[in-house]
């Protein structure tokens, strides 16, 4: 899958995960924060994206340090599943 | 003790005191009738949608009793308390959760649905929006229990320094639903010209019966 197709997947899959109604898959800029000023998810919600990324793509985040770098945007989300979904 | 508000939630009207403010034209699913109500009488707030039902249900009746309140300047943080009552606590995401853990092969509990399976959250949520910092409980009861209710607000205002409360019954078990929510404020606080009545057992009664 092409890192723009997965960030379209990815985009769809958050707003129904984490119930985001007002929200459309466009409204969400690849590259803006997830966290604090940009989408303004909370913990609640990071717990969310790691369960998603485990049951939708296999992957798990063992090392907590990694989540923030991982969950700085959608891209850098895609980038992740990306290069995992590679070295497996 | 004096009611000054009441709201009631039914699966096909809202009642803000006697008024019928909002109705739905057809039966709908719980959640899309919470939804659109929200959606039309009440501030944006992203965070309803997350909710589950028992907590939109409260909240949306918060976010009714409270709109034309001035609790926030008229008392400190620590004044406003909340009690309420329900029969069948969290039992809807408690199925939800049930849902997720099922199965071995595919074990994924949803950590925004286990946050909810705790009747206290719903309060959380509106203690959260209208930054109340006062004693709150819920009390899981068969039925709606005026005495009960009564004995635990007046304790609180006896014994907590509260001089507001939101309290009543806030309960969902499949497609039935059932919110009574009433702003008790103390004697001193009210304004006289402002419509309100005595909160006592009788009152209780007859409000929630209506």
């Amino acid at each position: 899958m092409e890192e723009q197709e997965l960030i379209e997947k990815l985009r769809k899959e958050i707003i129904q995960q984490l119930n985001l109604e007002d929200l459309k898959p466009e409204d969400i800029d690849p590259d803006a924060a997830l966290f604090g000023e940009g989408l303004g998810l909370d913990s609640i919600d990071a717990l969310e994206i790691i369960v998603l990324l485990e049951k939708n793509y296999g992957i798990k985040i063992e090392d907590p340090k990694e989540g923030k770098k991982i969950f700085s945007s959608i891209r850098t989300l895609a980038k992740y599943i990306m290069e995992h979904q590679k070295a497996q | 003790m004096l009611i000054t508000k009441t709201v009631q939630i039914y699966p096909d009207h809202i009642l803000e005191n006697d008024d019928v403010i909002f109705r739905a034209e057809e039966p709908v699913d719980p959640n899309d009738f919470l939804k659109t109500a929200f959606r039309q009488l009440c501030p944006p707030y992203p965070k309803f949608f997350k909710m589950d039902k028992l907590s939109k249900l409260a909240f949306l009746g918060s976010e009714i009793l409270l709109r034309d309140a001035i609790l926030p300047t008229k008392y400190n943080k620590d004044e406003t308390g909340l009690v309420f009552l329900n029969a069948s606590s969290t039992i809807e995401i408690d199925k939800d959760h049930q849902n997720t853990i099922n199965s071995r092969e595919n074990y994924f509990p949803s950590p925004s649905v286990f946050v909810y399976t705790l009747p206290n959250i719903m309060l959380g949520e509106i203690c959260i929006k209208n930054q109340i910092f006062g004693e709150n409980a819920v009390y899981i009861s068969e039925k709606f229990d005026t005495g009960l209710l009564y004995q635990q607000v007046k304790i609180l205002f006896d014994t907590c320094r509260l001089k507001a409360c939101i309290t009543g019954w806030s309960e969902i078990n499949g497609d039935n639903y059932e919110v009574f929510l009433m702003l008790v404020e103390s004697d001193q606080a009210v304004d006289n010209s402002k419509e309100k009545c005595n909160f006592d057992p009788e009152n209780i009664e007859k409000l929630y019966k209506r």
